[in-house]
């Protein structure tokens, strides 16, 4: 590797972990308790937590506001938002848990806390294939075979340097764990 | 690209990875279209962030540079709704129309990233989204109101495992419920997602002893594929996984 590409890879990294930290400061300032008003819309809108007792954004704000943010990272709660951003649309704040969670999975991911291997799954996928899951071949609900040609579809396109393809990814993707 | 997944793994490196797409789309001067609103969603948020943060659209191109490519901000994102109902409007649409499907009664399911968060693509009211419902009734068919339209698939939490099974099966049988208390004939969905989860989590109730609801549950294209006389086959309804016929047969050849 040449002097220059290493040093761009370690700008890279510092801005990364410059973009982090700074993301979180924004996020915890704007939440400090006398911010929050605990009102909990964000609770009575949230569809995950109508099904899954432990999760509850409105206590979730709480904690970060309380610096109890270990706490939440060795958590699966971090893993449960679904992301229909309705309490980012409904927080007379502005305060966004949807936000504040994604930045909680940014952390937990770089402090090497534990994730769902979903995510790992699908990222190999890709870098592997080129697309999350091949175009299959389906069945129809009377066991018919169907794929694309049948329905007269052209094949799917695929990255033309599949080596490239997944060396710039892997570049972009794994790069974040550097920090 | 998984870009939707990415950023909850690196907010800076997820977003360079959906910006890459508008890139792609703004080198060859067109409009990135989508059928699916979580893509929708996710591109019109990246393109929104970088509109509104200088700063971060720098870091990204930072990225992007590394593949060379640049964000310039003239792509515009559309999703097959927003086409239909913004640019197209339905007057037009409703010239095109060979069949009216008069007495078919449906329930809207709107799909989250859609319209939410207001800010990011101002498609549709936050609170009481309409434009679906417009072009349901374009078609001559019926949009009943009924308590979980604009509620959340769950898709996104289950399919990335951080949701169980369990709950996004509960939360089908919520959403499936209550559209069939008002007696509707199909649900009709703006993202193949939410019609994948709503189809399996029938599946999966039936299954469990549940109820056997056998919602037929449409993406909005292909209830209007059946306005503009289009084949059944051709709409791709013997590969649903409920079996919609008996919403084909009130519709009147």
């Amino acid at each position: 590797m040449s002097e220059n590409m290493e040093r761009r890879e370690v700008d890279v990294v510092t801005r990364t972990r410059n973009f982090v930290t700074l993301m979180l400061q924004r996020a915890v300032s704007e939440m400090a308790v006398e911010v929050c008003e605990q009102c909990g819309k964000c609770h009575a809108s949230c569809p995950v937590s109508r099904h899954i007792e432990i999760f509850n954004p409105r206590q979730l704000i709480a904690k970060v506001s309380l610096g109890r943010v270990e706490e939440l990272l060795k958590s699966d709660v971090i893993w449960t938002c679904t992301s229909c951003l309705k309490c980012k649309e409904r927080c007379p704040e502005n305060i966004s848990p949807y936000d504040v969670i994604l930045i909680l999975r940014n952390l937990a991911i770089r402090g090497g806390y534990d994730h769902p291997a979903e995510y790992d799954e699908f990222i190999d996928a890709v870098m592997e294939k080129g697309v999350l899951q091949q175009p299959q071949r389906v069945r129809t609900r009377s066991g018919e075979r169907r794929d694309r040609a049948s329905l007269g579809l052209p094949p799917a396109a695929s990255p033309r340097d599949i080596k490239r393809f997944s060396e710039i990814l892997r570049n972009i993707v794994r790069g974040g764990e550097l920090v | 690209m998984p870009a939707c997944l990415v950023h909850a793994l690196d907010y800076t490196r997820g977003l360079a990875l959906t910006t890459r797409n508008l890139c792609l789309a703004e080198e060859e001067h067109l409009d990135l279209f989508t059928l699916c609103s979580s893509c929708f969603g996710n591109l019109s948020r990246a393109k929104y962030l970088l509109e509104s943060d200088k700063g971060l659209r720098k870091e990204v191109n930072c990225l992007l540079a590394e593949v060379g490519r640049e964000y310039k901000g003239e792509v515009k994102v559309k999703h097959v709704i927003t086409v239909l109902h913004d640019d197209m409007t339905s007057r037009k649409l409703s010239g095109f129309l060979e069949k009216r499907l008069t007495n078919v009664k449906t329930a809207a399911f709107y799909g989250c990233h859609m319209f939410l968060p207001h800010k990011y693509s101002k498609f549709d009211d936050p609170e009481f989204p309409h434009k679906l419902d417009r072009l349901i009734e374009v078609t001559g068919a019926e949009s009943i109101d009924y308590e979980d339209k604009t509620n959340c698939c769950i898709g996104c939490g289950s399919f990335f495992g951080g949701v169980s099974e369990d709950a996004s099966t509960r939360l089908a049988d919520q959403i499936v419920g209550s559209a069939k208390k008002r007696g509707v004939d199909c649900i009709v969905a703006t993202c193949p997602f939410c019609i994948m989860q709503l189809e399996l989590g029938q599946l999966r109730i039936e299954r469990g002893g549940g109820e056997p609801y056998r919602m037929p549950v449409l993406h909005y294209v292909q209830l209007l594929g059946l306005a503009l006389g289009l084949d059944e086959k051709e709409l791709g309804f013997d590969l649903r996984r409920i079996d919609p016929t008996p919403l084909l047969e009130k519709i009147t050849h």
